[in-house]
């Protein structure tokens, strides 16, 4: 993480600071806001609503423990996604000590919280497929760019690599998308 | 690549964007109550504590509460409260009751008891009597003292007859 001052308009920062100051509230505020965008990202990365869900509370968590000693230095987005991603890594080295499951994509559709609103096709299934095929700083980073909108800058923060990394990664997702997907074309 | 081709494929790149940027899970709506209790629970359990208190409060606003929730926590000692309560009102009406009878039945009698006078007359002129030369004596008057005083306080011990005298001279004019 670089030493960027985070703009003084950053409305997360501030809960931050307020919860820092012992203002429980803040941190329901900080909850509601990033819950959706983080459960989501999560979702795309576990495939699974529940995993997501249980990673999330651990990222909060580990957010709300840390809050004696934030110091703004960078954006909150940035701050968050990376403890996000390092429970992520965590997950997925406790993950591959345990069997592979043979999973569905129909499956995982089914776990979701509100299955009736979401559209399960066949271009979704394969997609998500091809998804999780993805080498993790790949998926993390397409997914960051046009899932949660972030700045390359700020997805080399998190990732902690270098913006012409993650140029490269983000290319080559797409590539191999394309290519997993090409029969939908 | 053909014009046709490159509009699949201009099509397919949209396509995926909106797959990549979707967000196709909706959060359940207790997630943050659930996170609560796992990030700071005995703070939750002390709000949630402090809001059934609160809801409480107009019951404990009312008079008896207080009362009745002595009554049900305590019942075997506001039980024997009554229990000690009750003999220790009836012995104090008995004993002023005593006393009363005692003292209306001196003062009905009153007349029927002589004078201290008309009994120091006799004695003035000797010495001092012990209450065993009074015993001995064959003074009808003594006689008759002694006779008064043994039913003011019949059953009592002779030897007790002092106690008698002085209470019978109290009680005459």
């Amino acid at each position: 993480m670089d030493a960027r001052t985070p703009e003084s308009t950053d409305p997360d920062a501030e809960c931050m600071l307020r919860l820092k100051n012992g203002e429980k509230r803040a941190f329901d505020e900080i909850v509601l806001r990033w819950q959706n965008p983080l459960i989501n990202f999560l979702f795309r990365s576990l495939q699974s609503y529940e995993r997501a869900e249980d990673l999330a509370q651990m990222v909060f968590i580990r957010l709300y423990k840390s809050a004696p000693g934030y110091e703004p230095r960078a954006k909150f987005s940035t701050y968050l996604f990376q403890i996000a991603r390092h429970h992520l890594i965590n997950e997925y080295r406790s993950e591959s000590r345990k069997p592979m499951e043979i999973w569905d994509p129909a499956d995982l559709h089914a776990e979701t919280s509100d299955e009736s609103e979401r559209v399960v096709n066949e271009l979704e299934e394969a997609f998500e497929r091809a998804l999780i095929k993805l080498p993790e700083n790949q998926r993390s980073a397409i997914l960051l760019l046009k899932q949660q909108e972030l700045s390359y800058q700020e997805i080399a923060d998190i990732l902690d690599a270098t913006e012409g990394a993650v140029k490269t990664w983000i290319f080559r997702a797409r590539q191999f998308l394309k290519q997993e997907l090409k029969d939908f074309v | 690549m053909t014009p046709n081709r490159d509009n699949k494929m201009e099509g397919f790149d949209t396509k995926l964007d909106e797959l990549l940027s979707s967000r196709p899970v909706r959060v359940r709506a207790d997630f943050l109550e659930s996170l609560r209790s796992q990030v700071d629970p005995d703070s939750f359990q002390s709000d949630s504590r402090i809001e059934k208190l609160l809801s409480v409060n107009p019951v404990s606003a009312r008079g008896d509460f207080l009362r009745s929730l002595k009554a049900r926590l305590m019942p075997e000692q506001n039980e024997e409260r009554k229990v000690i309560y009750f003999p220790v009102w009836v012995r104090n009406f008995a004993a002023v009751a005593a006393i009363a009878a005692i003292s209306a039945t001196i003062w009905l009698n009153r007349d029927t008891v002589p004078h201290e006078e008309s009994v120091r007359v006799t004695v003035t002129d000797e010495a001092p009597l012990t209450l065993d030369d009074l015993f001995q004596s064959q003074d009808p008057e003594l006689t008759r003292i002694l006779a008064l005083a043994d039913n003011l306080q019949p059953g009592q011990n002779l030897q007790n007859l002092d106690k008698g005298i002085e209470s019978m001279l109290v009680f005459m004019d």
